[in-house]
């Protein structure tokens, strides 16, 4: 699609951006005496709801129906929640072998009802499911079903979500969500390396888990290290938390390059992203304010804000 | 009345005013398919934004300036119609500076107005400078318009 069939689409969308949660408006909240008050606050900016789950639910499926409704139907906005899908793919997987619930640990929203991954799994057809998680579920099943390893079931997941999310990239021609793929892609692996060297795994089953094997990330958690400063000599690697922490930073400082374009799909996508890095930061401060946690708690688990 | 030097000169009209007018209509195309969502969440940024959009539309009124000019030159609208065709072939050359670079200005200028108009939504206050910046591109244009008017008067 040429650029300038989204001309509507991104300055709509930037008329939403602009009313995104700034930086000062969560140091608001931060501040904000108790729960209550960050809801009120939350309600005056325009979120919709009265349980903070509702507040952040409303709120982000609001900001996809809006995208949904401005974007030519081409767009590719499903792929952005892959991560959604696959998430809820695992989560439906591991608790239907279980026999557990599993409706609390969904994330919304997403491309294929969890309900519908359910009744695949169940009846073993997966014909209903949509191309990216067809093949992944059937193989997921099997793999969890003759190993009960939930772990390696986990693993063949991500790496299914991270590769269908780089082909779909690559199919919709979108050089911003190409780019995003492969630079999730290379964060992943330095994370997957990271555990698995902690956890002491074997060579084969890192390889395994790796997207893009590299023999310097089936070492140690010195090579892995190593080997992340080598190419991103400014990550945090004092503790995997931080490296964690250091990888958001860095996938939203990718998608806030988007921030300044005003023709083609980026600038939508960084700010349907963008609006989930808000979601995250929001549920993490409501979280806290529920449970009493003081500002230093939620200091330290709060990345940066795309606004 | 039609010569072959009548035909050049028709010829240039048309690629003065069409030309001119097919970028201006791309321009505030661009533009306003950009102000629309905006005003569409907030009507009372219409004011500001109706510059932004109107600016691409410059080039084809230049286009049909010009185009107007030659008709009055070479008798369509009034006058002894020429027969001299080199005199036509002059006027189809007048043309083109503004035929020419108002469909490119105006296409581009449509672009600058489209980023103005997402600075304006998010900071109303600086709209003056994306006049401005939408501004420099007309310079451009208005090259093209003077050439084109100077030839035309000059033949």
């Amino acid at each position: 699609m040429k650029d300038i069939e989204y001309v509507y689409a991104v300055s709509y969308i930037k008329t939403l951006e602009n009313k995104m949660l700034s930086r000062s408006d969560m140091q608001t909240l931060i501040v904000s005496d108790g729960i209550a008050s960050a809801k009120r606050f939350l309600k005056e900016r325009g979120w919709v709801g009265e349980s903070s789950e509702e507040l952040l639910k409303n709120e982000l499926e609001s900001a996809w129906i809006k995208a949904y409704e401005v974007c030519p139907k081409e767009a590719p906005i499903d792929l952005i929640l892959y991560e959604n899908d696959f998430h809820n793919l695992k989560t439906v997987l591991k608790a239907s072998v279980q026999n557990e619930k599993w409706e609390k640990m969904i994330l919304s929203p997403y491309t294929i009802a969890p309900e519908i991954i359910e009744k695949a799994i169940k009846s073993k057809s997966y014909d209903e499911l949509p191309e990216h998680l067809k093949t992944v579920a059937r193989e997921a099943y099997k793999l969890l079903t003759s190993t009960m390893d939930g772990q390696l079931a986990e693993i063949f997941i991500d790496k299914a979500e991270h590769l269908a999310f780089l082909e779909g990239a690559k199919q919709a021609k979108s050089e911003f969500l190409t780019g995003l793929a492969e630079l999730l892609i290379e964060l992943t692996d330095y994370k997957t390396a990271w555990r698995c060297a902690l956890g002491k795994k074997p060579k084969d089953f890192v390889k395994n888990a790796l997207i893009n094997p590299k023999e310097a990330l089936t070492d140690t958690k010195n090579t892995v290290i190593e080997e992340i400063k080598k190419n991103y000599p400014d990550a945090d690697t004092e503790t995997i938390g931080a490296f964690e922490k250091w990888c958001d930073n860095k996938k939203l400082s990718y998608i806030k390059k988007a921030k300044a374009e005003s023709f083609g799909f980026a600038p939508i996508a960084a700010f349907l992203i963008g609006k989930i890095y808000e979601i995250k930061a929001v549920r993490i401060i409501l979280t806290c304010k529920e449970n009493g946690w003081g500002e230093e708690i939620i200091k330290e688990r709060l990345r940066d804000s795309y606004v | 009345m039609f010569n072959l030097g009548m035909v050049y000169a028709l010829a240039g009209v048309v690629f003065a005013v069409s030309l001119a007018g097919m970028g201006s209509s791309k321009g505030v195309g661009i533009a306003s398919e950009a102000a629309s969502a905006v005003v569409a969440d907030d009507p009372s940024k219409f004011g500001k934004l109706l510059v932004l959009q109107l600016l691409p539309g410059t080039q084809g009124l230049y286009g049909l300036i010009v185009g107007v000019m030659v008709l009055l030159n070479i008798g369509v609208l009034g006058g002894e119609p020429i027969t001299d065709w080199t005199k036509g072939l002059g006027y189809l050359c007048a043309c083109l500076p503004i035929a020419i670079s108002g469909y490119f200005s105006a296409k581009a200028q449509g672009r600058v107005c489209a980023t103005g108009v997402n600075l304006t939504a998010k900071r109303p206050e600086e709209s003056s400078k994306a006049i401005v910046s939408a501004s420099l591109i007309e310079l451009y244009a208005l090259l093209g318009f003077i050439v084109s008017f100077l030839i035309v008067i000059n033949i």
